[in-house]
């Protein structure tokens, strides 16, 4: 089957959220995505840049299973997606991690919910612990990390019950500059050594261009795909890329295009 | 001008804490001691303190203070347990429905405005003068705040949570054992803290309207007997024994915070 081979498909897809209400106090419908066309393959990492409010987040959950396109069709994997799959793992903004549980409980989170919690999830965990840097830390509570290392094992419990996509809605989007970078730094690492298909929402040029094979440009909401920017790149990705005159070509590329509708970038 | 506050050391912190209460209790003691009468009044409604910790003393009734304690703190002990279980159970039923809620919250809120007290008559009539009728009168004013709360944290639990636990394919039934439920620890707590001094107190008072044993029952021999030293004495007695109570509740919140199970 053809349809298998992509990781990720959107077909026509359009979202509008409800208003409610009528009269002066009424809230109107508000179209958030439309038209949107995209595959992403396996073994991609894609990012979705677009302006505040271009409904990325609504794409997003909608490949989640969390809502339901008005129009067109998600699939996955070459299935259409009905609700939430048990081979997807995400990661969004806040960390939502669970006070009372430890890192390591926090993590098995997923594989709790899927079945039962065996020794090989356990070593599996220990391992993306490693590899985040938050090992010896297995048995903090949340309140005693800092918030880069809460968002690091936001991303571990995504990846924990060994997901073949991995969902990232802006995950870095509260920290500051320095430790972002950093992040992003070890996201590449894990994503090359997890050899896992990832999909990142963002709102940042530069972290979208650092992190992933292909940047999708969406238009102001209603959002649309407007360009496909493909960073020529190797896998591994570094720090000293950022400064080079390249890595500089294809940010702007992405900025010129993002700012072609006169919209604001931020959020 | 004024100085700029420095930066204070641990021992020194705790030094000002405890010295400043060391200090205060010392001079309120002294006072209550060596005032004159005439600043107590007429010397005989406020009895020396030497004459309070005599009643306390072991030449002082110390056994019956005892005896007395034990039946309030049983029925206080009782009656918390029946309002505390009561109201978690109706507090989570009304925090999920928001049909049970609109039609029941109404009630309960009726129900709170009327003072506790005013329900002792009815209930000695219901079940005697014994303890009883006091645990039943603690059940119903213990009710109400862990019902709120309970109720309030269900009705508030983190959406970021329930859409993140959603995502990963959990069901109803899983959300609420591992989302809802353990974070329900922290707002029962919080009203456990309020039901528990309420506790006390509506055993007392349930025992100063009508009871056959208990401290309130004391108060009102020795009030009749115009035995002001022993009055006083259970008084401080009853103050020592609501703050343990009140410190209880913390220490046991930390104890269940730090050791929460890993589900």
């Amino acid at each position: 089957m053809s349809t298998e081979e992509h990781a990720v498909e959107l077909a026509g897809l359009r979202h509008v959220f409800a208003g409610r209400g009528r009269g002066r106090r009424a809230v109107r419908d508000v179209e958030a995505v439309k038209d949107v066309d995209l595959t992403v393959e396996p073994g991609e990492f894609v990012s979705i840049v677009g302006p505040s409010g271009c409904g990325k987040s609504t794409i997003l959950k909608m490949i989640a299973g969390l809502l339901r396109p008005t129009e067109g069709s998600v699939r996955v994997w070459g299935e259409p997606v009905t609700g939430p799959r048990r081979d997807i793992g995400i990661a969004l903004q806040d960390a939502t991690l669970l006070p009372w549980r430890d890192v390591m409980s926090n993590c098995l989170f997923p594989v709790e919910l899927h079945g039962k919690v065996t020794g090989a999830a356990r070593e599996r965990v220990s391992g993306l612990l490693e590899r985040a840097g938050l090992a010896g830390f297995e048995s903090r509570r949340p309140k005693e990390l800092s918030g880069g290392m809460r968002q690091r094992v936001a991303i571990c419990r995504a990846l924990a019950d060994d997901p073949r996509l991995l969902l990232l809605d802006e995950p870095f989007g509260s920290l500051d500059a320095l430790t972002r970078e950093q992040m992003n730094i070890d996201l590449n690492r894990i994503w090359r050594e997890t050899e896992k298909t990832a999909l990142l929402i963002t709102h940042g040029i530069d972290e979208a261009v650092l992190l992933s094979t292909r940047v999708v440009v969406l238009s102001e909401r209603p959002g649309t795909v407007v360009e496909v920017v493909t960073p020529p790149f190797p896998k591994e990705r570094t720090k000293e890329l950022m400064s080079t005159p390249e890595f500089a070509e294809v940010s702007g590329q992405v900025r010129d295009r993002l700012f072609a509708s006169d919209v604001k970038v931020g959020g | 001008m004024t100085a700029a506050p420095r930066p204070m050391s641990a021992g020194a912190g705790a030094a000002v804490r405890w010295g400043g209460l060391a200090v205060v209790t010392a001079v309120l003691l002294a006072a209550w001691q060596f005032l004159p009468s005439g600043v107590q009044g007429d010397g005989s409604s406020v009895p020396k303190l030497d004459a309070v910790v005599k009643a306390l003393g072991p030449s002082g009734e110390w056994g019956e203070y005892l005896t007395a304690l034990r039946t309030t703190l049983g029925e206080a002990f009782f009656g918390l347990l029946i309002g505390f279980a009561a109201g978690v159970v109706l507090g989570v039923l009304l925090g999920e429905s928001r049909i049970l809620r609109q039609g029941f919250y109404p009630y309960a809120l009726a129900l709170q405005a009327l003072p506790p007290i005013a329900l002792a008559p009815i209930f000695v009539i219901w079940f005697g003068l014994g303890m009883e009728s006091k645990i039943g009168l603690v059940g119903a004013a213990t009710l109400f705040p862990i019902l709120v709360s309970t109720m309030a944290g269900v009705a508030e639990t983190d959406r970021g949570r329930i859409e993140m636990a959603t995502a990963f394919g959990a069901s109803k039934a899983q959300i609420r054992r591992k989302i809802v439920f353990p974070g329900l620890v922290v707002p029962i707590f919080s009203g456990l803290e309020i039901s528990v001094v309420l506790s006390f107190l509506a055993a007392i008072a349930g025992e100063l309207i009508s009871a056959n044993a208990g401290i309130g029952v004391i108060l009102q021999v020795y009030q009749r007997d115009f035995r002001l030293a022993e009055e006083f004495a259970v008084l401080l007695i009853l103050v020592v024994v609501g703050l343990a109570l009140a410190l209880l509740v913390r220490l046991a919140r930390h104890f269940v915070l730090e050791r929460m199970p890993n589900e």
